[in-house]
């Protein structure tokens, strides 16, 4: 055997073995986390079932602002989800509708950042898709859609922190203690000018916005649930007075507003706006509520949006 | 199925390598031959078997032909079945491809509503088209050697260049099946190699800037208008999206073929070192030209027949090198601008001697090249057009509201007095994306490309790359084993994980 193809020769066997061996171990050691996961984390079942089974008469739509200042309750079931887009906001509510009648009411996110580049752009249409599958049948965790996009995020993860899979339930308990102590410091970073200030370019909607379709899929969803006499309430969510110094100046900011508050005026929706109604204490950081505040501000729209007048259970 | 899905890399791959080293081991070449062309039917029928009887079809049809272009002795005899032949051909991708966009013409022009049933493409329609064609010319031309059917069935559908090319020619495939290939471990070693670089280029580097440059061009196709500084960073992305990801193809074809002890032809010599569009076209996509020269230039007359025919025929050429693209205008623009920039060269070096500076030759050609990018990815011309205008700064200068909070206010105040203004940016993401997309453009420009690396082991016919430093040689070490397996895991959890798209080729 010539030396050049023992070397192939060894090569092979070295690459194959040292590629097959780690990355079986990889998988096999993430299959077990998100085992450990799942059994622990119940929010995203919960939220399917939110979606796919919810009973309250009233739902809310939207990004992570809804998601963190509303609670599902009797009256609500908070389809809030983060980064939801117009098209995901409209898909989601086409299944509700689609699966649950007497639906008396919807609040609706009326926030400038729907309209911002990332949100306009941004391909969701697999949120939905997950959320109808039925993948309870398989058995390995990594391949269900909602944990294969996210394996070598998850594979650094561990290999950063890999008391994640030793001890999942003790790790978690520190966890939440040391989330808590770091909290304040954590706000009071996330409050910096120069944080606030990347955050609000984030959110800037385009200037053309409405021009885009998202536009007039935002008007078509109001006009469709007055049409079938489903009450709807447009809500503006609070954000820190930062966060509103820096995005009054950008002039998008304050066509959006326009733009929601004449479409409640021509639809008969109501427009709640809340931008401006908490203190910064209220905020876990510039823009999102803290957990906290949530039960008060879900009380706040049951009044604002008229909820109690149409009789909810 | 696509080189970097995870059934293609976990099963498909490694089943048909031990089964075909196994036939290899206790049956004939023969045995191995008809494997792999039923391995490659499948690899085929996969995406959509209703193309898989198409696809045999065409090529029991393009065989049987050859045969009796062949064995005909009459010269006009053979001219009139060539013609035949080709025709059939061309009208079978123009009923798949070219029918719609035909149509959309008669009814521009003429008025008349034609509404032919648009149908699905068959992948790869392009590639097994064109090389069929060439081998009935060159039976016609009586020279091609008889061969077995086996052997002509596994140079069409081959499964490493059977989608998207390399557009390989008769005489370089069937003469490989004839005889067993080399050392299965010096193949396996350096096939693995070349597969593993190729999908590096798929899955790390070409989908980075993937994203960048459909956040340019979607954007703009739905009415977003781009600051000039998103314009370029998009375009900048997408030439080097198409970079790699078509590199990246070639690369895994070539590194699958080597696998199996088969030798493809060179498709990709670093484009973007080109110092002129002659130049480029000499490294872009290498076995096209080659077609386009060999099987339309020479036959409308090449050079042999004037200055004014020259430049027609290349004209004619390059806007039918567009056109193989796809049915738009968007490539007949694209092939129309390189066409336009060939006659330039062309004249350039009939005018003058005058060398210019290499690094600024390669600038102006990479400049030229990244115009024309503008309406070959752009959905229409009106995206196209905003893009330009804002790549000239003719929509005004934006700049993200956050620089205004970080840059010194003087030059705030200068920025402001000259027009500049802040406000949302759509692609442009700060100074780590202008690092990556500068990385990237060294990686394009300095570094030696993959058939260099691996030169010492001849992977492809006949390279046409200069050899590189020995440094950057590859040699199957250890080490290398060792480093090249944790890579290879990063890109295997990648593959698993599923979320990069398709290759741009596989459309054409």
């Amino acid at each position: 055997m010539s030396s050049s193809i023992s070397s192939s020769k060894r090569f092979v066997i070295y690459l194959s073995s040292v590629c097959g061996i780690l990355f079986f171990i990889f998988l096999w050691v993430m299959e077990c986390y998100l085992r450990q996961q799942h059994l622990i984390n119940k929010e995203k079942n919960d939220y399917k079932k939110r979606v796919l089974n919810g009973v309250a008469p009233w739902i809310a739509l939207g990004d992570s602002h809804p998601a963190d200042a509303l609670t599902s309750t009797a009256w609500l079931d908070n389809l809030g989800q983060a980064s939801d887009n117009i098209k995901s906001m409209e898909r989601k509510l086409n299944v509700v509708i689609s699966r649950r009648a007497g639906i008396k009411g919807v609040i609706l996110q009326a926030d400038p950042q729907l309209f911002s580049y990332y949100r306009l752009t941004a391909s969701q249409s697999e949120r939905v898709d997950d959320l109808i599958k039925d993948e309870d049948n398989l058995r390995l965790l990594i391949l269900r859609s909602e944990n294969r996009p996210y394996l070598v995020r998850l594979a650094w993860s561990l290999m950063q922190d890999p008391v994640k899979v030793v001890g999942s339930a003790s790790a978690n308990k520190v966890d939440v203690e040391s989330k808590e102590e770091s909290h304040e410091v954590k706000r009071k970073n996330e409050f910096e000018h120069r944080s606030v200030v990347v955050r609000v370019q984030l959110h800037t909607p385009v200037s053309n916005f409405i021009k885009h379709k998202d536009a007039s899929t935002y008007r078509e969803l109001v006009q469709m649930l007055i049409s079938r006499n489903i009450k709807v309430c447009m809500v503006a969510y609070p954000v820190s007075q930062l966060y509103r110094q820096i995005s009054a100046e950008p002039f998008t900011f304050q066509a959006t507003r326009h733009y929601f508050q004449r479409l409640a005026e021509d639809t008969g929706a109501i427009f709640v706006d809340q931008n401006s109604a908490l203190p910064d204490s209220a905020f876990g950081n510039p823009d999102h509520l803290l957990a906290s505040e949530a039960p008060a501000f879900t009380n706040t729209l049951h009044h604002a949006c008229g909820v109690g007048l149409i009789g909810s259970r | 199925m696509l080189f970097h899905d995870a059934v293609f890399v976990l099963i498909f791959l490694p089943l048909t390598i031990c089964a075909s080293l196994l036939l290899r081991r206790f049956c004939t070449q023969n045995a191995v031959v008809i494997f792999l062309a039923i391995a490659s039917v499948f690899f085929y029928g996969y995406w959509n078997p209703n193309f898989v009887p198409l696809l045999t079809g065409s090529i029991v049809f393009n065989y049987c032909f050859g045969k009796y272009l062949l064995a005909s002795k009459d010269q006009t005899k053979r001219k009139a079945l060539l013609f035949l032949g080709i025709t059939a051909n061309l009208g079978l991708l123009i009923g798949f491809k070219y029918i719609g966009w035909i149509a959309e013409i008669v009814e521009t022009l003429f008025g008349l509503s034609v509404k032919p049933t648009q149908l699905e493409l068959p992948l790869g329609i392009s590639f097994f088209t064109f090389l069929q064609i060439a081998y009935l010319v060159d039976a016609s031309r009586r020279q091609v050697a008889s061969t077995k059917f086996p052997n002509y069935f596994l140079f069409v559908t081959f499964f490493p260049h059977l989608i998207a090319g390399p557009l390989v020619h008769h005489q370089e495939l069937i003469p490989q099946f004839e005889r067993k290939l080399g050392c299965i471990w010096e193949n396996l070693s350096v096939g693995l190699t070349i597969f593993g670089i190729g999908l590096f280029k798929k899955l790390i580097l070409s989908d980075q800037v993937g994203v960048w440059s459909d956040s340019l061009f979607n954007s703009a196709s739905a009415g977003i208008v781009p600051s000039m500084i998103d314009s370029w960073v998009g375009v900048i992305s997408f030439a080097l999206l198409i970079y790699f990801d078509f590199s990246a193809y070639s690369d895994m074809a070539i590194g699958l073929s080597k696998m199996f002890g088969i030798r493809l032809p060179e498709n990709f010599n670093s484009p973007y070192k080109a110092v002129s569009i002659i130049d480029f076209w000499r490294r872009w996509h290498m076995t096209l030209s080659r077609f386009l020269r060999d099987y339309l230039y020479i036959p409308l007359g090449g050079n042999r027949s004037g200055f004014f025919r020259r430049y027609v025929n290349l004209m004619l050429v390059m806007l039918l090198a567009g056109l193989w693209h796809g049915a738009s205008w968007k490539f007949v623009i694209w092939g129309g601008m390189h066409g336009g920039y060939l006659l330039i060269n062309h004249a350039w070096n009939t005018m003058t001697n005058f060398k210019i500076f290499k690094p600024i030759s390669v600038g102006i050609t990479f400049i030229a090249v990244l115009f024309a990018w503008v309406p070959f990815r752009a959905d229409t011309w009106q995206t196209a057009k905003t893009i330009y205008l804002n790549m000239l700064g003719f929509n005004g200068v934006v700049l993200p509201i956050h620089y205004q909070e970080s840059l010194p206010e003087t030059f705030t105040m200068w920025f402001v007095t000259h027009g500049v203004t802040f406000g949302a940016t759509s692609v442009y993401g700060g100074a780590m994306q202008l690092m990556v997309l500068g990385s990237l453009l060294l990686f394009v420009f300095i570094l030696p490309n993959t058939q260099q690396i691996t030169s010492d082991f001849n992977p492809t016919l006949a390279c046409v790359a200069p050899p590189t430093l020995r440094l950057f040689r590859w040699k199957p070490t250890r080490l290398g084993a060792i480093v090249m397996g944790v890579i290879g895991v990063y890109l295997l959890l990648l593959v698993v994980q599923g979320k990069s798209g398709e290759f741009i080729y596989f459309q054409f």
